[in-house]
């Protein structure tokens, strides 16, 4: 019988694969980005840089990308959406701050049709009225459902103040914003900016296929990012919203972080995954495994395209909310205040070094990596440092990042809850 | 011997005509004490995958202490006697894991680097031989799994919709309940002898599932295995035997009021179990239906009558006979009884008129994709290798290719009409407050 009070001996995970990616420049000098290794499964990311840093108007490209396959002069949506169907394309479009990404996912014998039927969409579109008014209609009404959810107000209540309601990153769509925007603005963004903008494409497999080279017939055009992007320098705010009967209450906080560009991020993201980052982070140990207030609580780096943001969140049950905000508290105190044990700095080292080699397997994973190279503007060799230096960080530069970065003092707050009831 | 991957490929085109995906190479084995191993290879990825299916779910729970299955998912992390944390020693392996709990079974998983595949071994057998099961734990874990129904179920609009749909549906079944219980009482009251009795009944290799996946030889697999789980005694097997849902012989509707700003409609039909020869033909009626802008449902209801905002179909792919649902939120001006008689008119329609080849190969041909994009990730092949194993016929996971195509759309018609029964519905109108 074995003995199993004698724990197996463990190895840290090998080092990553290099990517290996090839490249094709099409004509307009837009680059094709293909994984070497085959795949039957194809996902083609199209990634235009036209998100909504690039638009003064609030509203507009969130709107064309939900409407981009919604008609051209020769085919209606329900025609666009049929062929894709038929071809067994599945299609997401996604609506970012830098970028409008289109993927397609589909099996290699239908590359070829499905890319050049979504070549002659893109090129033709032509957004029909009652496409409009229906997306119009549903978005105020899943706007309504969203105001009810205490974790959606949570966040806009924390962006729009942060932020500023003027900035891309704290504007927000009310129901009468909906009802001012216009087919012809959601039109007009789409031909002054979405094909000029296309930057690159990303694959994951190689693909034998000519139809690629359409996106090549296009004018590219660089555009820079509006100016008056700067942000301002606010107060700390700590805001309490009223939300009646709401059984949970919802916390998002934060405050600046450095960006993955910046000297200290490896040591930063240990110290963030400690706090917060992984099911046996402080956090979760306090506030869920030992006072069971919450399903999950969580820290993480949001990375914005000039800044980064230290974010803490949480749905917490309604009358611990207060006591949960305090031990949040009590936690980012401790990390500038006691040193780290050096088993539990080995802990989540370890789990980091699986999680990076976990977000390198697959071939979608790894094309999404690159992309996180491609929108940062980081070096190929990134990540692979990235892992060695998170392997060599100890807990006296953990102590000294935290006594940088971490004060309670600049920690910005929204709880969204029944103040009402405690 | 080891596991190989091959690869058959024809050059068939989209339109329906026979295409092969790659085959999902295997081996099974079982130990003395009943525990069934499936191993997979796959030299791509550096990473090793261990799923435990464990063959329990909320269709095991008491009437009147339900939840308990998913409560007790949770207290599987409390630790065992060689040990004391289950995460810990695993972050240190460099893994990651998490479980789900459905009204059928109950599914653990962990990926970590292949070299550390022991160490999710020595956990998952010594949880699997004597877990610890403390006052502590239980009662943590009762606050968490109450604060998680609050989160899911009672603190977001139409989060309640599934509570009061399947005692609607299921009137025998004990798919009458949702997996996290019906209310937060029950949770509440769970004692720890409980939890050992449903230990000791369910929790032993006699009744469960393994598979090894990942960059793992046979060889290595069967050492390991045999390691650690080999002297866990055998236990009770869970014979799966239910109350049978009666057959539905009238109209069932339950009209109920919320705070939400769209008033829904769900339909709920009876349907045939996942392992009857029919459920092809059921999931890819559901594709017809409504699981794209391209559906019938969303095209007629959405596009064209502006009746819905949004709607969809789905069946639950229960073991047991399980539901076919149809479900769509209407916008204010439209009266539910005009949104109602909207959707039958499709569906009668479908019952009535033939289905073009070109309607059936579109849905069959998203499934192609589906089927090959479940490939991708070693983690995703093994929880459909468990689960496959489960349904009985391990095999199964390379034919559901042919088994899509070996449907016509006859076949889907057929379903739709044997299906789509009003004595047969049970509708739940969620209505706005106004």
């Amino acid at each position: 019988m074995i003995n199993r009070s004698i724990a197996p001996a463990t190895r840290l995970p090998e080092t990553l694969p290099p990517f290996s990616f090839d490249n094709i420049t099409l004509k307009n000098g837009v680059h094709v980005f293909f994984s070497k290794e085959h795949e039957e499964l194809v996902r083609v990311s199209f990634f235009f840089r036209c998100g909504s840093l690039y638009s003064t108007e609030k509203g507009l490209v969130s709107a064309l990308s939900k409407l981009l396959l919604s008609g051209t002069d020769l085919f209606s949506a329900y025609e666009i959406q049929e062929k894709l169907d038929f071809y067994g394309a599945y299609v997401d479009i996604e609506s970012g701050f830098l970028f409008v990404s289109l993927h397609v996912f589909c099996i290699q014998n239908n590359v070829d049709p499905i890319l050049s039927f979504l070549h002659e969409v893109l090129e033709n579109v032509r957004i029909p009225n009652d496409e409009f008014e229906l997306y119009r209609r549903k978005s105020i009404e899943t706007l309504k459902v969203n105001e009810q959810k205490t974790a959606f107000l949570s966040k806009r209540i924390f962006n729009s103040t942060y932020f500023g309601l003027e900035h891309p990153y704290g504007r927000y769509m009310t129901q009468e914003d909906y009802l001012k925007l216009s087919v012809d603005q959601v039109q007009g963004y789409y031909e002054n900016r979405l094909l000029p903008s296309l930057d690159f494409i990303l694959v994951n497999s190689p693909i034998n296929t000519e139809s690629i080279n359409l996106f090549g017939n296009n004018t590219r055009e660089t555009t820079n990012l509006p100016e008056t992007l700067s942000l301002l320098k606010k107060e700390v705010f700590s805001i309490h919203h009223q939300h009646n009967d709401a059984v949970q209450a919802s916390i998002y906080a934060g405050m600046p972080a450095p960006t993955r560009k910046h000297p200290d991020y490896p040591a930063w993201s240990v110290l963030i995954t400690l706090f917060g980052g992984y099911f046996g982070s402080r956090l979760m140990k306090n506030i869920r495994e030992d006072k069971g207030y919450t399903y999950g609580i969580g820290s993480n780096t949001l990375h914005l395209h000039d800044s980064s943001l230290l974010i803490i969140r949480s749905d917490v049950k309604n009358e611990a909310k207060l006591d949960c905000m305090h031990e949040i508290m009590h936690e980012m105190t401790r990390l500038f205040t006691e040193t780290i044990r050096e088993e539990e700095l080995t802990t989540v080292k370890n789990y980091m070094l699986g999680n990076i080699q976990r977000s390198f397997d697959g071939s979608l994973a790894r094309v999404d990596r690159y992309k996180t190279i491609m929108e940062y503007e980081l070096k190929e060799s990134y990540f692979h440092n990235y892992v060695r230096q998170v392997k060599n960080i100890t807990k006296e530069e953990l102590y000294s990042i935290a006594s940088i970065y971490l004060n309670t003092n600049n920690l910005n707050v929204v709880i969204v809850g029944d103040f009402g009831k405690n | 011997m080891q596991a190989m991957r091959s690869i058959f490929y024809s050059g068939a085109k989209a339109s329906g005509e026979l295409y092969f995906r790659n085959m999902i190479s295997f081996d099974s084995f079982q130990l003395k004490n009943g525990l069934r191993v499936i191993h997979h290879f796959d030299g791509k990825t550096p990473l090793a995958v261990v799923n435990i299916l464990y063959n329990v779910g909320a269709r095991d729970e008491n009437p009147e202490l339900t939840g308990m299955a998913h409560l007790f998912e949770h207290l599987m992390f409390g630790g065992s006697k060689n040990a004391p944390s289950y995460d810990e020693p695993l972050q240190q392996a460099s893994g990651e894991n998490n479980a789900f709990t459905s009204n059928d079974i109950t599914n653990y998983y962990v990926t970590l680097p292949a070299v550390n595949l022991e160490t999710a071994l020595w956990l998952e057998s010594d949880r699997m031989f004597q877990l610890n099961l403390t006052p502590k734990t239980l009662q943590v874990q009762q606050g968490v799994v109450m604060e998680e129904f609050k989160q899911r179920y009672l603190n977001q609009p139409y989060g309640d919709m599934w509570l009061e749909f399947r005692p609607l549906c299921y009137k025998v079944h004990p798919y009458n309940w949702a997996t996290i219980g019906k209310e937060l009482a029950h949770i509440e009251k769970v004692q720890l002898t409980d939890l050992d009795t449903f230990y000791s009944q369910y929790y032993n290799p006699s009744n469960a599932i393994l598979v090894i996946g990942g960059s793992v030889s046979l060889e290595t697999c069967k050492t390991l295995v045999n390691r650690w789980f080999g002297d866990i005694p055998a236990g009770l097997v869970n014979l799966n035997i239910y109350p049978q849902e009666p057959a539905q012989t009238e109209a069932r509707r339950l009209e109920i009021s919320r705070d939400v700003p769209m008033t829904s409609i769900s339909i709920g039909f009876h349907c045939p179990p996942r392992k009857d020869s029919s459920y092809y033909s059921v999931d890819l009626l559901s594709d017809i239906l409504g699981s794209s802008d391209s559906s019938r449902l969303h095209q007629r209801l959405v596009k064209e009558n502006r009746l819905f905002a949004d709607i969809a179909a789905y069946s639950t792919d229960s073991l047991d006979p399980g539901l076919f649902v149809i479900s769509g939120r209407i916008f204010p001006e439209t009266k539910v009884e005009d949104a109602e008689l909207a959707i039958w008119k499709v569906l009668e329609e479908l019952k009535r008129e033939s289905i073009s080849q070109r309607e059936w190969e579109k849905v069959v041909n998203k499934k192609l994709t589906v089927l090959n994009y479940n490939e991708l990730e070693v983690l995703n092949k093994a929880m459909n290798l468990a689960l496959f194993t489960h349904l009985g016929n391990t095999d199964q996971i390379n034919y559901e290719v042919s088994s899509y195509q070996g449907t016509s759309p006859e076949s889907i018609q057929n379903t739709a009409i044997k299906l789509f029964n009003r004595n047969q519905s049970s509708t739940l109108i969620y209505q706005a407050k106004v």
